[in-house]
C-alpha cells in the first residue's frame, strides 16, 4: 500500500522555484499549529524551538507525500507530534522526558478537541486586548522572539524575579478573564 | 469531586508554566507527568494551559509582524513625500551640495574607523556569582588599554603580563595601561610575580605602588583607602590636588595603611587578611581557567552527587593549599604512579561536574596553574583515599566510587609543561558525576 508518492526525486527537482513556493505557503499558515502541537509534547519553549526546526526539515523532504486536497494542517501537526515524541524519547536517556502514555494521550485531546480550542484561542485574543497598551508590549516580548526571561530582565536593567512576578501577574489575569468569560457562556 | 477537581487543576497550570519557562525541577515533572497520565481533568488542564502559552506565543509574533509592517508602510509613505518634495529641492541643491560635502568629511573622520586600544590582558577566571549589569564578562575575553570593568559580585580575576588583578565585586576599575589601573571604587587583589614590580593602582586621592608582592586595595568615596600587604611591599601615598604624591610610606609583609584623602592623612591600621582568604578560596594558584569552568567564592558544604549540582559547566574548587605531607604518598595518576616524599608541600583542587536535569552539551575547559601538577587523580579509590588529607574540613565528599571518572568516556589531557590540564566530560545516563583531584606543587 505505503502512501502515493507526488514526489519522485528521480524526476521533481527540490530547487523547483514553483514547488519552494507551494511548499513556503502551506508552511505559514500551519507553522504556529505545529509549533503548538511541538510544545504540548516537549512542554518547554526551548525544545518546541529545537523540534519545529526539525518538523520543517521533515516536512521539506517529505511534501513529495503530501496529497493535494486533503489537510496540510493535519499532516503537518501528525509529523510534529512524531519528530517531537521521538525528541523526548532520546532527551528521557540523559536526563527527564515525558512518558510514552502522557504524549501519546496529550496528542489524543489535542486533535480530538479542535473546537474548543479554537474557542479558547479567540477568547484569549479578547481578554489580550483588553490588557494596556504596556502590558501587551511586555507580554509580547516575552512571548516573541526568543529572548530568555534573564535576557529580558538584563534588556531592561530590572531582576529577574521582578520580570516573572510580572508576567505571572498578566498570565494570571489573563486566565481570570477566559475563565470569567467561560462561565458567562456556559 | 469537582473540590478535588480544582486544586489539581491548578497544580498543572503551576507545573505547565515551569516547564514552558524552563525552571522546572525533575521532580516538578515527575509530578506533571504523574497528573496527566492519571487523571483526565489534569490532561484537559494541560492541554490547555500549553495551548494558551502557544496562543500567546502566536499572538505576539504577529503583532510583532504589525509593528514591523506599520513601520515598514511608514518608510515607503515618507519616501513617496520625499519624492514630491525632491523636485522643488532641486535650485536648493546646488548651494545644499556645498553644505553636503562639509557635512560629509565631517562623517568621514567619524566614522572612520579607529585603531583598537592595544590589548592588554584577559579574563582568566571568573565565580560562578560573577554579576556585571554594565557590560558582559566571559572567560577569555580581552582587556583594552582604556577599558572599563565593572562587577557587581562574586570574584573576576584578570591577567595582565606578570601580575594577575581580581576584582572583588562589588568592584569597577578603568584599566589605564597594562601596568597600572585605577580603582573607580571596590576592591582589588593584586598578585605581582617577578618582572611585574612597578605595577601600579591610583584611586581617586591615593596611589600605591607595587615591589614585588601581593596586595590588596580597596576605595570607597566615603573611607578612602586601604592597602593590605600579605607578602613583600608596596608604596603607598596620597595624591595632591595636581595629581603628585605627598606622605611617601612602604608597607610590607601582614601591615595595612589607611589613605584618608579627604582628611588628608595616612596611618597604620590593622591587617585584615579577609580577601586573601577570600581570594585563596575562589582561585587558590590558578593562574587562569579557560572554556566551561568555574570556580566559586565560598566552599560548598557538600560535593556529593546531586547536591551541587552544574549545568553546562564544570566547577574547580580550591581545596587545602597548603599541605605538607607527613609522610610519603604514593598516588595512581593520570599518567601512571606517582610518589610524592614526605615533606612536599602540595596545594590541591576538585574539579566537579554533577549534570543536572537542564544539561544540554558536555563542557570542555581548561584550568592553568602558577606551579607545577604533581598529580591529577581520577580513579575512585585514590580519590576516596586523599579526601581525608586535601579536602575541606567543613565540606562533605561523596563516599562513592562512582565520581571517578570514566576515561573511556571522559576526557582529561596533562600538557607537556604540566601546568594545564583540560576536560571534556561526557554526560551519559547513569550516575553521571564525575570528580577529579589535581595536586599542584608550592
Amino acid at each position: 500500500m505505503g502512501t502515493k508518492q507526488y514526489f519522485d526525486p528521480e524526476v521533481d527537482d527540490l530547487n523547483d522555484p514553483e514547488r519552494q513556493a507551494r511548499f513556503l505557503r502551506n508552511l505559514a499558515s500551519v507553522y504556529s499549529d505545529a509549533y503548538a502541537a511541538a510544545l504540548a509534547i516537549v512542554g518547554n519553549r526551548n525544545d518546541a524551538e529545537d523540534v519545529i526546526q526539525e518538523v520543517c526539515v521533515v516536512l521539506w523532504e517529505k511534501f513529495g507525500e503530501f496529497e493535494p486536497g486533503t489537510s496540510f494542517r493535519k499532516w503537518a501537526c501528525s509529523i510534529s507530534y512524531l519528530v517531537a515524541k521521538n525528541f523526548v524519547r532520546k532527551k528521557r536517556r540523559r536526563s527527564f522526558g515525558m512518558s510514552d502514555y502522557a504524549m501519546s494521550r496529550i496528542e489524543q485531546v489535542r486533535t480530538g478537541t479542535p473546537e474548543l480550542m479554537e474557542l479558547r484561542s479567540e477568547l484569549l485574543v479578547e481578554c489580550v486586548e483588553k490588557l494596556s497598551e504596556r502590558d501587551r508590549e511586555f507580554l509580547d516580548r516575552c512571548y516573541c522572539g526568543g529572548h530568555s526571561i534573564a535576557e529580558i530582565a538584563r534588556s531592561q536593567q530590572a531582576k529577574v524575579e521582578t520580570i516573572y512576578t510580572r508576567l505571572k501577574r498578566l498570565r494570571k489575569r489573563l486566565s481570570d478573564c477566559m475563565n470569567r468569560t467561560l462561565g458567562k457562556g456556559g | 469531586m469537582n473540590e478535588e477537581k480544582r486544586p489539581s487543576a491548578d497544580e498543572v497550570q503551576f507545573l505547565a508554566d515551569a516547564a514552558f519557562d524552563s525552571h522546572a525541577s525533575l521532580h516538578q515533572l515527575q509530578r506533571l507527568d504523574e497528573l496527566i497520565s492519571s487523571d483526565l481533568g489534569c490532561l484537559q488542564a494541560y492541554v490547555e494551559r500549553i495551548g494558551f502559552h502557544s496562543d500567546l506565543m502566536k499572538q505576539a509574533t504577529e503583532r510583532n509582524s504589525l509593528r514591523q509592517a506599520e513601520s515598514a508602510l511608514d518608510r515607503i509613505l515618507n519616501s513617496r513625500v520625499r519624492r514630491e518634495k525632491r523636485e522643488r529641492l532641486i535650485l536648493r541643491s546646488v548651494v545644499g551640495a556645498c553644505a553636503a560635502l562639509v557635512v560629509g568629511v565631517i562623517a568621514w573622520v567619524a566614522t572612520t574607523p579607529r585603531p583598537l586600544a592595544p590589548q592588554v590582558g584577559i579574563i582568566a577566571s571568573l565565580t560562578t556569582d560573577v554579576v556585571s549589569q554594565k557590560s558582559s564578562m566571559e572567560l577569555g575575553q580581552v582587556i583594552r588599554e582604556g577599558g572599563v570593568y565593572s562587577i557587581d559580585s562574586g570574584i573576576l580575576s584578570v591577567q595582565l603580563p606578570n601580575v594577575t588583578v581580581d576584582l572583588i565585586g562589588p568592584t569597577t576599575i578603568e584599566l589605564t595601561n597594562a601596568t597600572q589601573v585605577l580603582l573607580r571604587q571596590g576592591t582589588l587583589h593584586a598578585l605581582v610575580q617577578s618582572g611585574g614590580e612597578g605595577f601600579t593602582v591610583r584611586t581617586p586621592g591615593s596611589v600605591v605602588v607595587d615591589l614585588g608582592t601581593e596586595f590588596t586595595v580597596g576605595y570607597q568615596q566615603e573611607r578612602g583607602t586601604e592597602v593590605n600587604v600579605s607578602r613583600g611591599r608596596v608604596q603607598a601615598s596620597l595624591l595632591d590636588r595636581h595629581g603628585n604624591s605627598t606622605k611617601l610610606q612602604e608597607v610590607t609583609d601582614r601591615r595595612a595603611l589607611h589613605l584618608s584623602e579627604r582628611q588628608a592623612t595616612v596611618k597604620e591600621v590593622n591587617f585584615s587578611s579577609e580577601n586573601f582568604l577570600l581570594i585563596e578560596q575562589a582561585r587558590g594558584t590558578i593562574r587562569s581557567i579557560d572554556g566551561a569552568l568555574r570556580t566559586m567564592t565560598k566552599a560548598p558544604p557538600s560535593l556529593k552527587a546531586e547536591e551541587l549540582q552544574t549545568t553546562n559547566h564544570m566547577l574547580v574548587i580550591p581545596e587545602q593549599q597548603n599541605v605538607v605531607l607527613e609522610q610519603e604518598l604514593t598516588l595512581n595518576g593520570l599518567d601512571g604512579p606517582v610518589h610524592l616524599p614526605a615533606g612536599t608541600r602540595l596545594a590541591s583542587y576538585l574539579v566537579h561536574y554533577d549534570p543536572d536535569d537542564w544539561t544540554t552539551f558536555a563542557p570542555r575547559g581548561a584550568v592553568t596553574f602558577d606551579g607545577t601538577i604533581a598529580a591529577v587523580i581520577v580513579d575512585g579509590a585514590n580519590l576516596l583515599a586523599t579526601d581525608s588529607i586535601f579536602g575541606l574540613s567543613e565540606t562533605r565528599y561523596e563516599p562513592g566510587k562512582f565520581r571517578e571518572l570514566e576515561l573511556d568516556e571522559d576526557e582529561v589531557r596533562l600538557s607537556n609543561d604540566r601546568k594545564t590540564v583540560s576536560f571534556y566530560f561526557g554526560v551519559s545516563g547513569g550516575k553521571s558525576i564525575d570528580q577529579t583531584r589535581i595536586l599542584v606543587f608550592r
